[in-house]
């Protein structure tokens, strides 16, 4: 039985995954075996301050990871299509939208008195959250010695495991 | 008012306008600022921040010491220059998976959770503060000199003057950090610097006739132990200048925002490798052209204005303007960052965590704006009555800063029993010797850089400290051993791993894990074979 969950789309197919990592390292064999689906909690928030010529009137988007609780700036709306994914490839989440939404609130204040010179107090008003999946391929790697990684099928970024 | 204050205040004019308009036509969203620029490519992004990362110390404090000093200051350049890059790749490495895995923010936050003491954060944090201010003061030092010499004004007030435009600028503005803005000064200052160096290097007759000129004015410029063989023989001085800026920054408590792609881009990390490129460039030329002067201007009244000087020299007025205002906007974007750090380390990790736990976000961005505004006055009062050179105030807070966090950060990831007590008793000596150093120039009577005596007494105290202490707790061991990960990673795929990725990895890595034992645990019904059990980290929080 699978479940209907919103996801990002898998920029990356199985082949391109492996001719990649075949390319930076010619001598091993990298398998894209399969992919899971990682989920986090979508946050956008508009932020209004006073400063100097140029009120602030913007939206601020993040995105928070419901397993580990970690939250990140994004740069682009996500977009999202709904479509069926097994249970064997979705990770269940640790953290409710309770959790998340003060998590994401603290985090963008956080991320605002760091980077942004404002004179007045900033208010934030939330104005969307969703629930999404991200798929990350999970790529083995054959000889048993070398690290096995992981790899974002959205940017193609990837971390060992 | 003369031309060139002017010219100054038109720059900054047109850099706000260049700053708002960009803003403006990206209203939809703040994520220009709060990301860094990574929507633009890895040369504009370094660029970008290769020109707000030269500081006052760069224009004013290393050729000043090259003009003092000879080719003995050029032991301060091979550490900033060689230090930064085997220090990203020995102990940044595994600092960086630790970092993951503890989920720490910042070098602080880090060494808090690795070691389980608040006493490291708090200890940490405020000499963090104190000597990030030591260092915006230097700039702010810097920024008087080149407003004074740009204004004719008196350094009093070019110094009140600068530092009011930087604390406004701070708190207010920011229009200079965005990227466009960014690349146009990195630009200026790029073609200014390379130019100049063009413009003096034949003039004295390269590199050997820049030799033979200053063998001619006094042979001890050329060597390595400082004009007048001042450090004769001390080898505990040379040892200390290269060290100290190899390791010092690491005790600056940048802040890190987790960043999360929504399209296939990765210019952050190529930006980073343009950017060592650059600073490559930079970091010898300064130290160059404070030997040219040598033999161009051999009188300056203060030789920190060295630059400054060789640019009215070789530049005709208003470009010299120009490239003064590049530089002076520099200095100004450095401060803003030290500032924004400050306040943002006094508010949340003293603050927050030690005087009021209940803090509304409100709260914390007062403080942490009181903090700027304070810091900017007593930063005015300390740059009138007693100013320091900008490379002293440099050095000192570099060094105290290094002495404070590098034993620390060798230990978090190469002694692996390494316990509070002694990473503590570490810190408070390293940093004291230091300032016990300085202060009563016990380096000529030694001939210990104030530097090296830091780090010695700091190793010494954790040996003994270390015995005191109670052994780190299991799942701390285990992130250690997990940090050091045994597998191989090829170096091509090494160089491109997305760090930010490092909590999904842990999180797949067990789930993956979960669904082999569980897998086996059904295989074990059928075949009866023992499996082990599985070891959680519960490291969060």
């Amino acid at each position: 039985m699978g479940a209907n969950v919103l996801t990002q789309s898998v920029e990356f197919n199985k082949e391109q995954i492996e001719s990649s990592f075949k390319r930076l390292h010619p001598h091993a064999n990298f398998i894209a075996e399969r992919i899971v689906y990682y989920p986090y909690y979508y946050f956008c928030y508009n932020v209004k301050a006073k400063r100097l010529f140029l009120p602030l009137n913007e939206k601020v988007g993040c995105a928070i990871d419901s397993i580990s609780g970690k939250g990140s700036l994004i740069d682009y709306k996500p977009k999202w299509k709904a479509i069926e994914i097994s249970k064997e490839q979705q990770m269940p989440e640790m953290y409710s939208l309770e959790d998340c939404t003060s998590i994401s609130e603290s985090f963008i204040y956080r991320s605002l008195s760091l980077k942004m010179r404002m004179i007045s107090f900033p208010e934030l008003k939330r104005e969307q959250q969703q629930r999404f999946y991200r798929p990350y391929w999970v790529v083995w790697n054959e000889r048993a010695e070398s690290s096995d990684f992981i790899v974002d099928g959205v940017s193609g970024q990837f971390h060992p495991l | 008012m003369n031309l060139d204050i002017i010219i100054f205040f038109t720059y900054l004019l047109g850099m706000l306008g260049i700053g708002l308009y960009f803003t403006r036509s990206a209203s939809a969203s703040a994520d220009h600022y709060l990301l860094g620029n990574r929507k633009i490519g890895a040369p504009v992004t370094a660029i970008s921040m290769q020109s707000t990362s030269m500081s006052g110390f760069m224009f004013m404090g290393g050729p000043a010491q090259a003009f003092q000093e000879g080719w003995h200051a050029l032991w301060y350049a091979i550490g900033d220059a060689g230090g930064s890059i085997v220090n990203l790749s020995v102990l940044g490495k595994r600092m960086r998976r630790l970092s993951q895995l503890l989920g720490a923010l910042s070098p602080i936050e880090y060494l808090e959770k690795r070691f389980e003491s608040f006493g490291i954060r708090v200890y940490g944090a405020i000499i963090a503060i104190i000597f990030l201010f030591a260092y915006a003061f230097a700039q702010f030092i810097a920024a008087g000199k080149a407003l004074s010499a740009m204004s004719g004004f008196p350094y009093e007030w070019a110094l009140i003057l600068g530092v009011g435009v930087i604390v406004i600028y701070t708190v207010a503005g920011g229009y200079l950090a965005v990227a466009v803005s960014g690349f146009i000064q990195g630009i200026i200052m790029l073609i200014g610097v390379t130019a100049i160096g063009i413009m003096v290097l034949p003039k004295v007759g390269g590199l050997s006739g820049l030799n033979e000129q200053l063998a001619a004015i006094d042979p001890t410029y050329l060597s390595i132990w400082g004009k007048d063989l001042i450090y004769y023989g001390q080898w505990g001085v040379i040892i200390g200048a290269v060290l100290i800026y190899a390791i010092g920054y690491m005790g600056l408590p940048h802040v890190t925002v987790r960043h999360m792609s929504m399209q296939n881009a990765n210019t952050t990390k190529n930006a980073i490798i343009w950017s060592a490129a650059f600073n490559q460039l930079f970091t010898f030329t300064p130290y160059i052209l404070g030997l040219s002067a040598i033999v161009i201007m051999p009188v300056v009244s203060d030789p920190e204005m060295v630059i400054p000087e060789l640019v009215y020299i070789f530049f005709p007025g208003i470009l010299a303007a120009v490239l003064l205002s590049a530089i002076m906007a520099a200095i100004m974007s450095t401060c803003d960052s030290l500032l924004m750090q400050a306040g943002t380390t006094l508010s949340r990790d003293v603050y927050h965590r030690f005087i009021n736990k209940k803090a509304s976000h409100k709260q914390l961005l007062l403080v942490s704006r009181l903090c700027i505004l304070f810091g900017g006055i007593i930063g005015i009062i300390v740059a009138t009555y007693e100013p320091p050179t900008v490379f002293a105030l440099v050095v000192f807070a570099f060094g105290v800063l290094g002495n404070t966090f590098l034993v620390p950060f060798i230990a978090s990831v190469y002694a692996r029993k390494a316990n509070k007590i002694g990473i503590l008793c570490a810190m408070i000596s390293g940093s004291i010797i230091n300032i016990v150093w300085e202060l009563f120039a016990l380096q000529n009577a030694s001939g210990l850089h104030p530097f090296l005596a830091g780090l010695i007494a700091s190793l010494i105290a954790m040996f003994i400290g270390n015995q005191f202490g109670t052994p780190p707790s299991d799942p701390i061991l285990e992130a250690y051993d997990l940090a050091k990960q045994s597998k191989e990673i090829p170096k091509n795929l090494e160089k491109g791993i997305f760090e930010d990725l490092a909590p999904e990895a842990r999180n797949i890595s067990k789930f993956i894990q979960n669904q082999d034992n569980t897998n086996a645990v059904e295989r074990k019904r059928d075949k009866d074979i023992e499996i082990e059990p599985e070891i959680s980290l519960r490291l969060e929080g």
